[in-house]
């Protein structure tokens, strides 16, 4: 990702240049919805928070000063966007996968587990991993969306995933199966 | 699947990127378009001007104003956002931006001491402020995060680190930032805000927010005996 050509497309998108707001859409659009996804657990909605998050930020350019800081500020759009639909859906952080009934095979119970197992990561946590493989976004991407160094996406990433492997493990998932170094 | 020692690590990617990952977005701005006109119409309202100087209310207005946040949380936000955002520009610490954001990422709840005090000029003591004090607490860990946004959100080109000061025996940091403090009634009010950061741990320990209203009425809001509370951290 060139920073220089990114700070351009705002610049330019500032001054109206839609096509340029575009590109930056096609840019972060699945981040977004990956972020939202993060914290509603479902597809469908975290569609609709990112559009929205698009829109506030369309409409709100101009107020961004830090044009390298265009990712993380649309982040953070994102987030409100999605905290809101949250509070007036009354809906809770995330969607239990617990309780399924009925017959299950195994990977069904195995992606049950895993599902289970981000929801127990802190916020932060989660968001790093579904945005890492929701659309295997490179890190410099995620690096730029959460407004760190793409160094400590790599660290995160391995502690989130420390922990996920820890989960799977108490729960009958075999540490050969999963366990990190 | 089959999973061996080996591959552990590439095992769990794949696991999570065939659970978590998505069949592909839709990605189609046109739509987008579509559906946004007045979005889009606010954008391209802009082309062929040049940039102007005027300063716009800040973004997270419309976010804050229809949440249940109050006004004072709203200007929390604010506050530690823009206050701390200075640090970006101010490194003669020890603390960098980066101490205070990790620090941040980590925050579960908070709690502080609020002072509310204001003064009316056309009242018989004009300099002499009404007192309220009252404890807030956010107690849930999406309320907090709000404190958080402000830390991402928000950068200052105009903090001035003051000096380091002792804070109930605590070495602190003080900065001071000029400030946008969102009401209620979406109306903005410019001020100062003072930030006490801990030099240690850099987390911040006091805030003192001052603007004055339309009705020329200053308000003084102190937070006081803050407290953060972070999640377990490996």
């Amino acid at each position: 990702m060139n920073p220089n050509s990114e700070t351009q497309l705002v610049q330019a998108a500032q001054n109206g240049h839609l096509e340029s707001f575009g590109a930056l859409y096609e840019r972060y659009h699945s981040s977004m919805v990956a972020l939202a996804y993060s914290m509603l657990a479902d597809r469908e909605l975290a569609e609709d928070a990112a559009q929205e998050a698009f829109a506030i930020a369309c409409r709100d350019l101009r107020s961004l000063k830090s044009k390298e800081r265009f990712a993380a500020w649309l982040a953070g759009i994102c987030r409100n966007v999605t905290r809101q639909m949250l509070r007036s859906k009354g809906r809770q952080v995330a969607v239990s996968v617990r309780g399924r009934a009925g017959n299950v095979n195994i990977e069904e119970h195995r992606r049950d587990a895993i599902r289970e197992a981000v929801l127990q990561l802190r916020p932060a946590e989660r968001e790093l991993i579904v945005l890492r493989y929701y659309d295997n976004s490179p890190y410099e991407q995620i690096a730029q969306v959460l407004d760190i160094s793409p160094q400590a996406v790599n660290g995160r990433l391995v502690r989130a995933k420390r922990k996920i492997a820890k989960y799977l493990k108490r729960n009958g998932f075999t540490g050969d199966d999963y366990e990190t170094s | 699947m089959i999973m061996k020692r080996p591959e552990n690590d590439k095992l769990l990617d794949e696991a999570l990127s065939e659970t978590i990952g998505s069949k592909k977005s839709r990605t189609d701005f046109e739509e987008w378009k579509q559906k946004h006109p007045e979005a889009v119409e606010m954008l391209t309202s802009r082309a062929g001007r040049q940039p102007s100087a005027e300063i716009r209310p800040l973004s997270i207005r419309r976010i804050i104003m229809k949440s249940p946040i109050t006004k004072l949380a709203a200007a929390v936000v604010i506050i530690v956002g823009v206050g701390l955002g200075g640090l970006l520009f101010h490194s003669s610490s020890q603390i960098t931006w980066a101490d205070v954001l990790e620090q941040m990422r980590n925050v579960k709840t908070v709690t502080y001491l609020l002072i509310e005090q204001s003064a009316d000029p056309s009242s018989d003591k004009p300099d002499s402020f009404r007192t309220d004090d009252r404890s807030r607490v956010l107690k849930d860990q999406a309320q907090a995060m709000w404190l958080w946004e402000g830390f991402m959100r928000f950068t200052a080109d105009q903090v001035k680190t003051v000096g380091t000061e002792q804070l109930d025996g605590v070495e602190t940091i003080l900065f001071a930032a000029p400030i946008n403090v969102v009401v209620g009634s979406g109306t903005s009010f410019t001020g100062r805000a003072h930030v006490w950061v801990d030099s240690q741990s850099a987390i911040p320990l006091r805030l003192i927010i001052e603007y004055t209203d339309d009705n020329g009425i200053r308000h003084r809001e102190v937070l006081k005996d803050i407290q953060w509370e972070m999640t377990d951290v490996e």
